[in-house]
């Protein structure tokens, strides 16, 4: 399976949609009578898109705004690092323009970040740290997950320990190719002022293509302060 | 009878044309100032503020109609003073509303379309006119509160907050493990994506009563889910203890009646 546009008249005309794990790939197919409809797809413009969209509005849209926990990164006082974040998405079919159905690989959680009054409803995010020895990202992704490059820079002549990202799918770009997801490059800043993260509008991996702005915001504010910290 | 002869039509006319041209003016500064305001402010404030002006505008061009058909419009204020201590005092209540209203605006505790409970009445706010504020109540009337009385009361705004905390008491049986209600009570509640991880959900004994353990629940919610989410989990929470074999008891009193009557 991959992500992108097919034609409409290739597909039976009545059809249910499923999604099952075929030899550690997704598989996703649209048939009662069980055809597999991603024998046909062709990488051409149409009418039915599946695409890859951030982890944020299943089960109902509730917030923009994701915390990605990932395990302690240690940055030393003017020290900065790249790593890579693995992270669950949700697949988004679209037929004319219409969304028909979302799905999830991962179960929703959500928490309060900030005050009751004023503070950001975030949904939880388990990331996982995939960067290799070499300080690369993974190779290969399988369509069920995303990998988010993050450029941490510490200005501070303070060490942080950092375990968490706020991040506002509104502003932040996905791009794919194939089963290849990724998130444009995320970029955190650690100053006296506060922590502050910026979209960079650029992908960390070639060949990739940028994702339409159909489910993405195409206002961009291009930044998130952390306003009650780490 | 009216000497038609004495009358100034061209000041008539005059008049007439300022009317009209004052009435299209107000009404169009009022809808100038109404989509400015509305960039610096809630949509509610910035309509109510633009009525301010445009009564302004309109009782300034009464008066300038006024002068033009040759009447004096200081001794008209002078007399106008008077009717108005009169008017005044019979429409205390109106005066005090409309200058609440104001107070309103300046203090913003509400706008249209927030959840508030204002002095008891509870809904969504539809309307805050100078005068008065209408609420559409949780079972369909909508409810009109004078502004005097709105500022007077306490007002409760559930949209300024983005979580809710929902809380229960519980009563389980003497007989049950207390522990194992509170362990299967924690995983109902990590069940349920609309139950806040942070801040987490508190259960704990909170007090032994005289015929049951009383168990505390609380936890936090997206503010816009809180009457669907309190709903729901009661009932999986009852469902879950039930089905776990915990008794949830009557209220019960034990009355032990002695065959021995003592003597006088």
């Amino acid at each position: 399976m991959g992500f992108g546009s097919w034609k409409a008249s290739t597909l039976p005309r009545k059809f249910s949609m499923s999604l099952k794990s075929v030899n550690g790939f997704v598989e996703y197919s649209r048939g009662g009578k069980k055809v597999n409809v991603m024998g046909d797809l062709k990488q051409v413009e149409s009418d039915l898109r599946i695409l890859p969209r951030s982890p944020i509005n299943l089960p109902e849209r509730i917030t923009d705004h994701y915390m990605i926990n990932f395990p302690l990164t240690i940055i030393p006082p003017g020290g900065r690092q790249v790593i890579f974040i693995r992270l669950p998405l949700e697949v988004e079919v679209r037929y004319k323009g219409r969304a028909l159905d979302f799905v999830g690989f991962d179960s929703p959680s959500f928490s309060l970040y900030g005050p009751v009054d004023g503070g950001i409803l975030t949904r939880n995010i388990r990331g996982e740290i995939v960067t290799d020895s070499s300080g690369n990202p993974p190779k290969n992704m399988d369509g069920r997950h995303m990998v988010m490059p993050l450029r941490i820079k510490n200005y501070t002549s303070q060490l942080h320990q950092i375990n968490k990202v706020l991040i506002n799918t509104r502003y932040m770009d996905l791009y794919y190719k194939g089963l290849q997801v990724a998130t444009e490059k995320i970029k955190m800043d650690l100053t006296a002022k506060g922590v502050h993260v910026r979209y960079l509008n650029e992908t960390h991996f070639k060949g990739l293509q940028k994702m339409s702005g159909e489910s993405q915001l195409l206002k961009k504010e291009q930044k998130t302060d952390m306003e009650w910290g780490l | 009878m009216i000497d038609l002869t004495t009358i100034d039509w061209v000041n008539v006319g005059t008049a007439l044309l300022v009317a009209l041209v004052g009435y299209f003016i107000s009404r169009r500064i009022s809808r100038v100032a109404e989509r400015a305001l509305a960039k610096k402010m809630p949509e509610g404030s910035a309509k109510n503020l633009s009525r301010i002006i445009y009564y302004v505008f309109i009782f300034v061009m009464i008066l300038f109609v006024l002068t033009l058909l040759g009447l004096k419009v200081d001794s008209l204020l002078v007399a106008g003073g008077v009717i108005g201590m009169a008017i005044g005092f019979a429409s205390q209540k109106t005066v005090s509303n409309f200058i609440s209203g104001i107070f309103l605006y300046i203090d913003r505790p509400m706008n249209i379309g927030d959840s508030v409970n204002i002095g008891g009445s509870s809904g969504v706010v539809l309307d805050i006119t100078p005068f008065s504020t209408r609420l559409r109540s949780w079972d369909g009337p909508v409810v009109r509160i004078p502004n005097s009385k709105v500022f007077d009361s306490e007002i409760t705004n559930y949209k300024q907050t983005v979580a809710r905390r929902v809380e229960y008491s519980l009563r389980i049986s003497y007989d049950s493990s207390t522990d194992k209600a509170i362990q299967l009570i924690k995983e109902e509640l990590a069940r349920e994506p609309f139950v806040l991880t942070s801040p987490g959900p508190d259960v704990h004994v909170s007090k032994l009563g005289d015929s049951a353990v009383e168990i505390t629940v609380k936890f936090w919610t997206p503010a816009p889910k809180m009457y669907a989410v309190k709903t729901r989990m009661l009932q999986r929470i009852y469902q879950t203890l039930k089905k776990a074999g915990v008794s949830i008891p009557y209220p019960r009193m034990d009355i032990r009646l002695s065959n021995k009557v003592k003597g006088r």
